[in-house]
C-alpha cells in the first residue's frame, strides 16, 4: 500500500515535470519565434498548447485519487495540494506563451519594427523566473522558490520600458495615416507581448511561492517576508 | 555456548573426557574390591559360625535358657562377636550381648532374613545395620538341633567396622589421586590451550587486518602442519587479494581518467531508471540539480525526449540513439545502451558546433549565390535590354550602362572580398611578420576613406585615441579593420549622430572601442554577425550597398594578427546602440 502511494506520487511528480517541461520549451519557442520572426516555430507553439492542456488534467486526475484513496498527511499532502496549483500555473504559462506565438505571427507577416532590446532582456528573465521556479520545484529549494519573486521586479521594469519605447515611437510615427495604423498596430501587439512576459513572470512567481508552501508549510502569498 | 572462549572450552572437553576416563574404571574397581571383601568377610561369617556352633556341640549340654545364654555371653567375651541362639519360633533363647534380663523383650527374630535363610535352606548370611547395637554387621546363621532348643538357629554377628575402613582408605586413595589428575591435566590443558590458541589469535589478528584493508599482515607461526598451511592459505590469499585490488582499483581509475576525459557526457542508469553515476562533463549539461546522483533523468534535464529514450531502453530496448534539443542553442545525440542486468548508459555528445557550422556552410552557399545572383540579374536584364537596337540609341542607354556597371563592380567587390577573405583564413599570420604599427594613424586613414559618407549623413566622429597607440600588427589589415567597422557603423547610424572611437590599455593587449548609437543588434544575432554574408536584417542591409564580408573579414584580420573581435549592443549604461571590440596585442619590449 505504501509502496502504491510512493509510486503515484513519483507518476504525479513526473507527470507535471512533463507539463513543467513542455511549457518551458513553449515559451524558449515563442520567443524564438518572435525574435527570429519564424511563422513555423510560432506555429509549433499554438499546435502544441493541447498537450500541455491535456497532462493539466492528467495531474489533476491523479493527485484527486490520491486525495480521495490516500488520505496523505503533511508534506504529502501538500505536495499534492502544491502540484495541482503549480500544473494550473504552468497552462496558464503555456496559454501566455500562445498568445506570444499569435502576436508573432502577425508580427512576422508585417515589417519588423526597429530593435528593442529591453524586449530581449524582458524575455531572458521571464523565461530565467521560470527556469528557477521549475528548478526550485524539483531541488524543492525554498530559497530559489523565494527568490523568483525577487527577479519580478526586473520584469516589471523592463516591461514598463518597453512600453515607453513603444509609445514614444507611436507619438513620433509618420504623419501618413495608412503607415501610422501600420505602426500603431505592430507597436500594440509588440506591447502585448512584453505584458505577457510580464505576466509568465507573475505565474513564476506563483509557482515559487507554491513550492514555498510545499517546502516549508508556509504560506507566504501577499506577504512581504524577508528571509535571507 | 559460543561466547565461552576456546581455551576454556579446550579446558572442559579435556576434563570430561579425563572424568569419564577415570571414573568408569575407578567406579568398577571400587564395586569389584567391595564385592569381595564383603566376600571374604561373609565366609569368614561362616567360618566363625561353624566354630562356634562346634563349640557349642562339644560343650555340655544346657539344662536353661539362662545356661546357654551364660555361655554365649563368655564365648562371645572371648571372641569379640555377637552370638545369638533364636528358638523355633523366632524367639531369642540367648544372646552374648544382650543382658539376661531383656532377653525376653527383644523382638521376634523369625523375620529376620538371615534367619529365614537359614530354616530354608541351612545357613544364610546377610549385612544390615543392625539397631540395637547401632552399627553394620554381618549376619550368619544356621540351624542347629540342640536339646534346649530344637530345630533353633544359631547366629552370630561380626561387625563389618574393618571391612569399611578398608574400603574407604581405598576410595580417599582414589579420588586424592583423581584430584591430582586433575590438577595435572588442567596445568596441562591450560598450557596446550595456550599453544594453541596463540596461532589462532595470531590468524585472526592477520584476517582482521586483511579484512580491513592491510594486505601487507602476514602470518609468521610455526606450530605444525595444519597450521602452517593455514597460514600460508591466508598470505597467499591476501597476496591475490591484494594484486586484485590493485588490479581492479587500477582499471576503475583508468576507467574514471577516460569518463573524466571524455567530452561526451556519460551517466548511468539503474534499474528504477535513476541516476547513479555521471562523470563531470554530464554536470555541465544538466543545470536544474545541483547533483545529479538519485534523480531521475527528468529531473536533472527537464526534457520528456530523453526521459521517455531512457524509459524505451530501461523497459527492454538494447539501444537508441537519439537526437535531442536541451534549448535552441545546444543539441546532443543521445547514445543509450542496456545494461543486461537492468540499468543502462546514457551518453550525450554534442553536436551543436556540428549543427551551427552545417547551418552557416549552407546559409553561405545560399548566400553567396543570392548575393551574386542580385546584381548578376540586373546586369543581364539592362545588357538585354540594350540589345534593342532602338533603345540602345536613346539617351536611357548611357545610365543603362552605368547600372550595369555599377552592378558589375559591386560583384567584384564582393569576389576580390572574398579572395580577401580566403587570404585571410588560409594562413596563420607568425608573430614575426607582425610590426608596430601606430594604431592612431591606422584609424585616421581609413577615417579619410569614409569622409565623403560621414559627410552625406553629417556624422559626427569622436575621436579618443592618443596620438600614438603601438601595437603589434600589419598596417594594411589593420586599416581595413579600422574601414569596415566604420564603414558599418556609418550604414547602422541615424543621421546626424555620433561614433565614438575609443582604446583601453591592458597588460599584454589594447582594446579598442567603435561606439555608434544606430539600431543596436538583437541578442541572438550578435553570435552571428561575424559570418559571412550574415545579415541581421535582410531587406534594408542589401539597399546600403554593403557585401556583406564585412565583419568577416574584420574578424579574420583580427584573429591573423593574434587578436580577437567581439560586440556589444547595446553598451553597458545605453538603451540603444553598439559598441564593437577588437583586441591586439602589444608590441614585446625587444620589439619596440
Amino acid at each position: 500500500m505504501e509502496r502504491h502511494f510512493i509510486k503515484e506520487l513519483d507518476a504525479l511528480k513526473m507527470t507535471l515535470l512533463n507539463m513543467a517541461a513542455l511549457t518551458r520549451r513553449a515559451l524558449e519557442k515563442a520567443t524564438h519565434a518572435y525574435l527570429n520572426r519564424d511563422e513555423k516555430e510560432a506555429q509549433t507553439v499554438i499546435d502544441g498548447d493541447k498537450e500541455i492542456n491535456d497532462l493539466e488534467l492528467q495531474v489533476d486526475n491523479i493527485s484527486l485519487k490520491l486525495l480521495a484513496l490516500e488520505q496523505p498527511m503533511a508534506r504529502d499532502l501538500r505536495f499534492i495540494i502544491g502540484t495541482t496549483k503549480i500544473s494550473k500555473e504552468l497552462e496558464r504559462i503555456a496559454d501566455q506563451a500562445v498568445n506570444i506565438a499569435q502576436r508573432s505571427l502577425f508580427l512576422c507577416q508585417h515589417p519588423p519594427l526597429h530593435h528593442i532590446p529591453s524586449m530581449e532582456r524582458l524575455m531572458t528573465i521571464a523565461d530565467n523566473m521560470l527556469d528557477a521556479a521549475i528548478s526550485s520545484f524539483i531541488n524543492e529549494d525554498f530559497q530559489q522558490a523565494i527568490k523568483v519573486r525577487q527577479m519580478d521586479d526586473m520584469a516589471d521594469k523592463y516591461t514598463l520600458e518597453v512600453l515607453q519605447t513603444l509609445v514614444e515611437y507611436m507619438v513620433k510615427s509618420t504623419p501618413v495615416a495608412e503607415k501610422r495604423l501600420l505602426n500603431t498596430n505592430r507597436s500594440i501587439q509588440t506591447i502585448i507581448i512584453s505584458r505577457c512576459l510580464e505576466r509568465i513572470g507573475d505565474l513564476a512567481t506563483n509557482i515559487g511561492e507554491h513550492v514555498a508552501f510545499i517546502v516549508k508549510a508556509i504560506n507566504i502569498k501577499h506577504q512581504k517576508i524577508d528571509f535571507e | 555456548m559460543k561466547s565461552i572462549r576456546f581455551r576454556t572450552r579446550l579446558l572442559l572437553s579435556f576434563w570430561i573426557v579425563l572424568l569419564v576416563a577415570l571414573c568408569l574404571p575407578a567406579y568398577y574397581i571400587h564395586q569389584t574390591l567391595e564385592n569381595e571383601i564383603l566376600n571374604e568377610a561373609r565366609a569368614d561369617a561362616y567360618i566363625q559360625l561353624d566354630f562356634v556352633h562346634w563349640l557349642l556341640k562339644e560343650s555340655p549340654p544346657f539344662h536353661s535358657n539362662q545356661a546357654l545364654d551364660q555361655w554365649c555371653k563368655n564365648v562371645g567375651y572371648h571372641l569379640k562377636y555377637r552370638i545369638t541362639v533364636i528358638a523355633s519360633g523366632g524367639r531369642v533363647i540367648a544372646d552374648s550381648d544382650v543382658k539376661n534380663q531383656k532377653i525376653p523383650l527383644l523382638d521376634n527374630h523369625a523375620g529376620r532374613k538371615e534367619v529365614i535363610g537359614a530354616r530354608k535352606l541351612g545357613h544364610a548370611s546377610s549385612i544390615r545395620y543392625s539397631i540395637t547395637l547401632k552399627r553394620k554387621l554381618i549376619y550368619a546363621a544356621k540351624n542347629i538341633n540342640l536339646p534346649i532348643a530344637p530345630s533353633g538357629v544359631l547366629r552370630v554377628a561380626i561387625p563389618l567396622s574393618t571391612v569399611e575402613t578398608r574400603l574407604s582408605a581405598f576410595a580417599h586413595k582414589f579420588w586424592g589421586v583423581l584430584f591430582l589428575i586433575f590438577i595435572i591435566t588442567m596445568l596441562i590443558s591450560f598450557f596446550l590451550a595456550k599453544r594453541l590458541e596463540a596461532p589462532i589469535r595470531k590468524t585472526i589478528q592477520a584476517a582482521t587486518a586483511i579484512g580491513e584493508g592491510n594486505y601487507e599482515a602476514h602470518i609468521d607461526i610455526d606450530a605444525g602442519t595444519e597450521f602452517s598451511q593455514l597460514s600460508m592459505c591466508i598470505n597467499d590469499m591476501a597476496d591475490k587479494i591484494q594484486q586484485n585490488i590493485e588490479m581492479i582499483t587500477g582499471q576503475k581509475q583508468e576507467l574514471e581518467a577516460v569518463l573524466e576525459g571524455m567530452a561526451e557526457g556519460v551517466m548511468l542508469l539503474d534499474k528504477n531508471g535513476k541516476i547513479k553515476a555521471t562523470n563531470q562533463a554530464l554536470t555541465w549539461i544538466a543545470k536544474c540539480v545541483p547533483s545529479c546522483i538519485g534523480h531521475r533523468p527528468m529531473e536533472v534535464f527537464l526534457n520528456p525526449e530523453i526521459q521517455d529514450a531512457c524509459n524505451k531502453v530501461l523497459s527492454g530496448q538494447e539501444h537508441l540513439k537519439q537526437k535531442v534539443s536541451i534549448n535552441s542553442e545546444t543539441v546532443y545525440e543521445v547514445n543509450l545502451v542496456r545494461i543486461p542486468d537492468g540499468g543502462a548508459v546514457v551518453v550525450f555528445h554534442d553536436i551543436s558546433e556540428l549543427i551551427r557550422l552545417e547551418k552557416v556552410r549552407q546559409d553561405f552557399i545560399a548566400n553567396v549565390s543570392h548575393e551574386l545572383r542580385t546584381p548578376l540579374t540586373s546586369i543581364k536584364g539592362y545588357a538585354e535590354t540594350l540589345l534593342d537596337e532602338k533603345f540602345r540609341s536613346s539617351d536611357k542607354a548611357a545610365s543603362f550602362v552605368n547600372t550595369i556597371v555599377k552592378n558589375a563592380d559591386q560583384m567584384t567587390n564582393i569576389v576580390n572580398d572574398l579572395l580577401e577573405l580566403t587570404k585571410l583564413q588560409q594562413k596563420q599570420q607568425k608573430p614575426d611578420q607582425l610590426f608596430p604599427v601606430n594604431a592612431t594613424t591606422c584609424f585616421n586613414s581609413a577615417m579619410e576613406t569614409c569622409m565623403p559618407m560621414l559627410k552625406e549623413k553629417n556624422i559626427r566622429i569622436v575621436n579618443q585615441l592618443n596620438d600614438s597607440i603601438i601595437v603589434n600588427a600589419e598596417e594594411n589589415s589593420l586599416i581595413q579593420v579600422f574601414r569596415n567597422l566604420l564603414d558599418n557603423a556609418i550604414q547602422h547610424s541615424l543621421p546626424e549622430t555620433k561614433i565614438t572611437v575609443f582604446a583601453q590599455t591592458k597588460k599584454d593587449d589594447v582594446v579598442f572601442g567603435l561606439q555608434d548609437e544606430g539600431t543596436g543588434i538583437p541578442l541572438h544575432h550578435q553570435k552571428r554577425i561575424f559570418e559571412r554574408f550574415y545579415r541581421v536584417d535582410k531587406e534594408r542591409s542589401r539597399a546600403s550597398g554593403g557585401t556583406g564580408l564585412g565583419l568577416a573579414i574584420c574578424r579574420n584580420a583580427a584573429r591573423k594578427m593574434g587578436g580577437k573581435i567581439w560586440v556589444k549592443s547595446p553598451p553597458d549604461n545605453q538603451s540603444k546602440g553598439s559598441v564593437f571590440y577588437f583586441s591586439l596585442n602589444k608590441p614585446t619590449d625587444s620589439a619596440s
